[in-house]
């Protein structure tokens, strides 16, 4: 398979696992820079030992995490505010956007265990994909998926109480 | 959690989509990059190969010639074996776990202080051995006193250099251990 089309299939599962580690502007730009480069380099390494989206994925992640790392180490401040969306407002893309954006959003708000968990049982990947890829047991993925859950449920709910 | 509230949250997740850059022009550089880097080592390895490979082809030559000879060859296979590895590191940390990068991390710090361990003893015997063999085998040139004096000075500074290694490479690396250690304190708070 050759990298475009690889971002054709694979393209909206590596923008998602972008947006879960950086918010709208510049900086997702960068790692979606940084995403796309490591999976280029990385493809001729794919042996088919897994699925594609999972590798694809585990790339996304692993430079995700990295970044975040970068980011806890270079300023200690919260996530600045998201740029808003340049498109019009009647654009259905814009309005399913802005309700992911959101979304989002609260899931930055969780520890990057949880994170990652909750981000690849979204994409619908079953535990024991998830568990390769976070490099944990299949019982750590139940349990850290059980946490991320409650603890996105809350932040939700208390901006909607807000 | 009710199926209809995930279900809900993975058709949010799942309706988001935007633009990817285009980085295919980004990318053929690194690869010509990776790829000169390489092409100039090897390079270098070939030459150096090709020198000591004269040096065996002339017949008739001393022993200690050889002997060198081999310690170059010695040489620059640990340096290939080095660069590679180094390589496969960059790689780890491109793509790789976090745990995975940092672990490759303190393998090479561990290495870098046993290597600088070998440098410092193993420089030492060669000095001792030299000073026994040296004067014996200038003893009949022209001015043994000033081959002496050069080459045991110089000797002198290298030592000084390889004794002290262990030191050097550990003030060098304390940076990066307390960094590997900010990581990892970083990681258990991420649940990571």
């Amino acid at each position: 398979m050759t990298f475009d089309e690889l971002i054709r299939e694979h393209g909206p599962a590596l923008w998602r696992a972008i947006a879960s580690y950086a918010p709208r502007g510049a900086e997702r730009d960068d790692l979606a820079q940084d995403v796309m480069v490591a999976v280029w380099l990385a493809l001729p390494r794919f042996r088919g030992d897994c699925s594609l989206q999972s590798f694809v994925l585990r790339i996304a992640h692993n430079r995700g995490l990295s970044h975040a790392w970068r980011r806890a180490r270079m300023r200690t401040e919260p996530e600045p505010p998201d740029i808003p969306d340049p498109r019009p407002a009647a654009d259905e893309q814009f309005v399913v956007n802005e309700r992911a954006e959101r979304f989002h959003r609260h899931l930055r708000t969780l520890p990057l265990g949880q994170r990652e968990v909750l981000a690849l049982a979204l994409e619908g990947l079953p535990h024991a994909e998830i568990a390769a890829i976070a490099g944990i047991t299949i019982e750590n993925v139940a349990v850290r998926l059980g946490r991320a859950r409650a603890a996105l449920r809350r932040s939700i709910e208390q901006e909607e109480a807000a | 959690m009710t199926d209809a509230e995930w279900n809900s949250w993975q058709s949010t997740w799942k309706g988001a989509m935007g633009p990817l850059p285009d980085v295919h022009a980004r990318t053929r550089r690194e690869v010509r990059r990776h790829l000169l880097a390489n092409v100039a080592f090897f390079l270098l390895v070939a030459v150096a190969v090709a020198a000591v490979a004269h040096v065996f082809s002339v017949p008739d030559r001393e022993p200690w010639v050889h002997l060198i000879g081999w310690i170059i060859l010695a040489f620059f296979g640990a340096m290939s074996i080095g660069y590679l590895w180094i390589q496969r590191g960059i790689a780890v940390r491109a793509t790789g776990n976090p745990r995975a990068a940092v672990a490759f991390l303190e393998r090479r710090l561990r290495v870098e202080r046993f290597v600088a361990h070998l440098v410092r003893w193993a420089y030492l015997g060669l000095c001792v051995a030299f000073a026994l063999v040296f004067p014996r085998l200038v003893a009949d040139h022209q001015a043994p006193k000033l081959e002496m004096a050069i080459s045991f000075s110089f000797m002198a500074i290298v030592l000084g250099v390889t004794f002290s290694a262990p030191w050097w490479v550990a003030r060098r690396n304390r940076p990066y251990q307390e960094e590997i250690d900010r990581w990892r304190r970083w990681m258990d708070e991420q649940s990571l």
